[in-house]
């Protein structure tokens, strides 16, 4: 009688694992099924080699993220944190086939990059995955987060939408250094997010990609970021049209109005507050002071009373053609005053690398933002990234930071003038090598003592 | 029998061990009788402040009397704050002595103020205070004999003090010469003590009191840029002590450092050391000098004509022999101590195009900027934060210009006060209040006052923060 009791439970346990696998599927099954089955195959496990210049040398380092192939030839979305200063990329397909893969671009500031993947030798069936919209993301929302948490390839996790604009207050860095985040605010999630989900794609119950995941809260449980596809979209078209993302800059640092409407006396919803204009940036030229409150620009009302609304205004500014005469109607104590800003581009945020391998140290280009930012009077020399603990800078308190002004008491304009005054003294092996340096508004000289023999003999060790 | 020879055996070691050949022999009895007229045990309270983090601390310590109206030295270096290494970005330690209480060897008890501390010796002054009618009276203090001729190995011996639950409070303990050192100053270096012990008397074999306990100093690790890095060095381990020029303690007996009061001269460069490499590399035939890397618009070294990329060879006629970073302190800390008002003759190599110009340049000292520290400060009660006036280290490591910048830097903030929960941290600086324009303690302290009559829900403040201002809200609760 038992055993028959038994063998009864067991078959009612067959019949309804039956029913879940057969035909019935409840809804919400259903419907991650497909929505996996629309983007899966488009999942690319990334794994490139990147390089770091902060060590005072050239490391090579090999990172592992996630993507999503978006279009037929080939062209993966993912993070710039992930691939955008890779060396050599090694894709792995849905297929579990092998690929390279090469960099097109990528763009610090939103944290994307985009790949494009060498099919000359593979045999199989690419698959595409589809952008969605992320303007009608709604909270509580199912979502599906897809990647390869801590390398762990073609992995999917599922969770809802916990917000659809987070916004971080103060400065979000990439690892590289890089300001990011500045024109989007981010999906939040807690479909879990783990390092090596970077670059993989959020994806809504319709299998459409809603949002590129790029960060996780580290000590927490299951607060991941995606950066809004809408966003991806626009930076994706111009990376493929233009290599990069053109934006215009006009120099400010703009507050949330929330609090301060009563002490500036404005209405709710009307105005930016302009909290800060950078040094010698188009915006000081034309003459825009900390406390402006911007009413209109080129007409169209502007408003920011929360911080969410501030990436969105920072973007308008940015989507102006470069060289744009945008006009501006400012509010300044009880006047309204208009005020004509002249935008210039962007540009990269951070310059060039080099390793200057017998001098013991690396350096980077500077560009105005970085300019702007370390309060620089301009972008003469070149910026020391980082020294070797044993080496000429090092022997010298050379320090990542400090700025070269001159080489053998000669100007050095810029990285190129650096590049080839370097390579000329080291051809020559110039063992003593004056260098004017500048750091914290202090300039001091440094006299590099080069051991050209020293070098190539360790070299010979190490090989 | 064997317990006989025991015996015997015993009695000859005993006559050997107390025979008189013992390496050192300090008269302690002469000694003590000297040392119980000045020595003093010092307990002193001080509050320690850090950002928004405020306790106190209690400190003690041996000290000696040494004058006859009651002025005492001690080891001021466990409350000494004037670092600047810690002095930017609001990460300051304040250290305030509040309280100090002098016990006498006879065990008088005395209150005393605190006076200030040497930056150089890092020896704290502080004086007894007595009350109205016992002004006259007259307390024995130590009388330190100039000695010259020091040998290494001769033995030197100090008092320390004893943890408080142990009596007698004073122990006696011995080191020896071991070094005589030049430079960065005359310097007799001791082993043996430690630095618990900094700021006692030392006493040689003969008994008699011939210096002051010091840290050979290194100005050069509270500069900015000193590079400490990688490998410890034997400083790290162990402090070099020992007895430092007589005649300085005596001048600072004699004028005792006030705090914030500034009598250091100042000529107004950033100077770096001539290497012996450099000078090789410049074709100059010199051993040492000092490099102006900048002038300091409308400083002493400015209206005397120096300019960028001179090289400074003589002081006064003497040879600048500064060969290398590690013995710049001497240089700097030869301006410092001359006064300011001070006319100083230089001799300066100028370069130009190839050939080498020899100068000669008097500049007249002023009185060296505030440090951080050292700057005028207020406390608002109502938004409890402390705040200071801007000072030139302030402009110099921000790149801010003097001219056209002004406001006034929030040194310290009590957690959970109104501007701490407003949105203030230490180190920003306050630009205008309310709209109104704020460049110095007094206008602050004028604008919160008559915010204070008016008690508004919100004041508005304007505030730089690296590199980028910003306006914060703060809600007030009268």
């Amino acid at each position: 009688m038992r055993k028959a009791l038994l063998v009864l439970f067991v078959l009612t346990l067959v019949f309804n694992s039956t029913i879940i696998l057969g035909n019935d599927v409840p809804p919400l099954q259903k419907e991650i099924f497909e929505a996996r089955n629309k983007v899966m195959p488009a999942l690319v496990h990334i794994q490139p080699v990147v390089t770091d210049f902060r060590t005072g040398k050239m490391v090579k380092q090999s990172v592992v993220g996630s993507g999503v192939i978006f279009h037929a030839d080939g062209y993966v979305v993912t993070n710039y944190h992930v691939a955008g200063k890779a060396d050599r990329i090694i894709c792995t397909l849905g297929d579990k086939e092998q690929v390279k893969a090469e960099l097109v671009g990528g763009d610090p500031s939103t944290d994307v990059a985009i790949i494009k993947l060498d099919l000359s030798e593979y045999n199989g069936k690419l698959n595409v995955a589809e952008f969605g919209n992320s303007d009608v993301l709604q909270v509580g929302q199912y979502v599906l987060a897809m990647g390869s948490p801590l390398a762990l390839s073609r992995s999917v996790s599922c969770g809802v939408i916990s917000t659809t604009d987070r916004y971080f207050p103060g400065e979000t860095r990439l690892p590289s250094g890089e300001r990011t985040g500045i024109y989007n605010n981010w999906i939040q999630t807690d479909a879990a997010i783990n390092p090596g989900n970077s670059g993989g794609p959020l994806v809504d119950l319709d299998g459409k990609v809603i949002g590129i995941n790029s960060r996780a809260t580290m000590f927490a449980n299951n607060i991941g970021f995606a950066i809004p596809v809408n966003i991806v979209k626009e930076v994706v078209d111009q990376i493929l049209a233009n290599g990069k993302v053109l934006r215009s800059w006009i120099g400010v640092r703009c507050q949330a109005l929330q609090d301060l409407e009563g002490w500036f006396g404005t209405d709710r919803d009307q105005g930016v507050l302009v909290a800060s204009v950078a040094t010698r940036s188009p915006a000081e030229i034309a003459g825009l002071e900390a406390g402006d409150i911007i009413l209109e620009i080129n007409n169209i009302p502007v408003s920011a009373r929360f911080e969410e609304q501030l990436p969105n205004f920072y973007k308008k500014i940015a989507d102006y053609p470069i060289g744009s005469d945008i006009q501006m109607v400012v509010q300044r104590g009880v006047e309204n005053i208009s005020i004509n800003v002249l935008t210039h581009e962007l540009g990269e945020i951070m310059g060039e690398d080099l390793e200057c391998k017998d001098w013991g140290f690396t350096v980077k280009a500077i560009t105005t933002q970085m300019a702007v930012e370390n309060q620089l009077d301009d972008t003469l020399g070149v910026f020391v990234a980082g020294v070797k603990r044993v080496g000429s800078g090092a022997e010298e308190n050379l320090g990542g930071g400090d700025i070269i002004r001159e080489i053998n008491e000669m100007v050095i304009n810029n990285f190129q003038e650096f590049y080839n005054k370097y390579i000329e003294l080291t051809d020559s092996e110039a063992d003593r090598v004056l260098l004017t340096i500048e750091s914290s508004g202090n300039t001091r000289y440094v006299l590099l003592k080069v051991d050209f023999d020293k070098i190539s003999e360790s070299e010979v060790n190490n090989d | 029998m064997i317990r006989l020879i025991n015996l015997l055996v015993l009695s000859i070691l005993m006559i050997v061990s107390s025979g008189p050949a013992r390496a050192y022999d300090f008269d302690y009895k002469s000694i003590d009788k000297d040392a119980s007229k000045y020595t003093v045990i010092i307990d002193i309270e001080v509050e320690v402040s850090f950002g928004t983090q405020s306790t106190e601390m209690k400190n003690r310590t041996l000290g000696t009397i040494v004058s006859a109206d009651g002025l005492i030295i001690f080891d001021g270096n466990p409350i000494n704050a004037d670092d600047p290494f810690s002095i930017m970005s609001g990460m300051q330690v304040n250290i305030e002595p509040k309280k100090i209480e002098v016990t006498l060897m006879n065990e008088q008890v005395f209150q005393a103020e605190f006076i200030g501390i040497d930056q150089f010796t890092k020896l704290g002054f502080c004086k007894i205070i007595l009350e109205d009618d016992a002004k006259t009276v007259k307390f024995d203090f130590l009388k330190l004999k100039k000695r010259d001729n020091y040998r290494v190995g001769e033995m030197l011996t100090v008092y320390m003090l004893l943890p408080n639950y142990v009596t007698p409070p004073l122990a006696v303990d011995v080191g020896m010469v071991s070094a005589i050192i030049d430079e960065p100053e005359e310097f007799i270096l001791t082993v043996g003590f430690n630095e618990l012990e900094a700021a006692s008397v030392i006493y040689d074999i003969l008994g008699d009191a011939v210096g002051i306990l010091t840290r050979l100093s290194n100005q050069g690790q509270s500069e900015f840029g000193s590079s400490h890095n990688g490998f410890g060095s034997i400083e790290d381990f162990m402090p070099l002590l020992g007895i430092g020029d007589i005649n300085k303690i005596q001048k600072l007996i004699k004028d005792p450092p006030k705090k914030g009061e500034i009598t250091r001269g100042w000529l107004g460069i950033h100077l770096q050391a001539l290497t012996t490499d450099m000078a090789e590399f410049w074709n100059l035939n010199l051993a040492g000098g000092i490099i102006v890397n900048d002038v300091v618009d409308n400083s002493p070294a400015d209206k005397a004509g120096m300019e960028t990329g001179d090289i400074i060879v003589k002081l006064n006629g003497h040879q600048i022999e500064v060969d290398s970073e590690e013995t710049l302190p001497i240089f700097r800390r030869k301006i410092l101590e001359f006064a300011a008002d001070t006319d100083v003759k230089f001799e300066i190599f100028r370069r130009q195009n190839g050939n080498v110009d020899t100068l000669e340049i008097i500049a007249t000292l002023v009185k060296a900027p505030l440090s951080p520290g050292e700057a005028p400060d207020f406390k608002d009660n109502n938004f409890e934060m402390k705040i200071r006036d801007m000072v030139f280290a302030d402009y110099t490591f921000y790149n801010l210009d003097q001219e056209k910048f002004k406001g006034v830097v929030v040194k310290e903030l009590e957690n959970g006060g109104w501007a701490s929960v407003g949105g203030i941290y230490p180190g920003d600086i306050i630009q205008s209040i309310d709209g109104n324009k704020v460049t110095n303690i007094e206008e602050t302290k004028n604008s919160l006052d008559a915010i204070a009559e008016t008690k508004p829900e919100e004041v508005i403040f304007f505030v730089w923060r690296n590199n980028k201002t910003l306006f914060v809200n703060i809600k007030t609760d009268w």
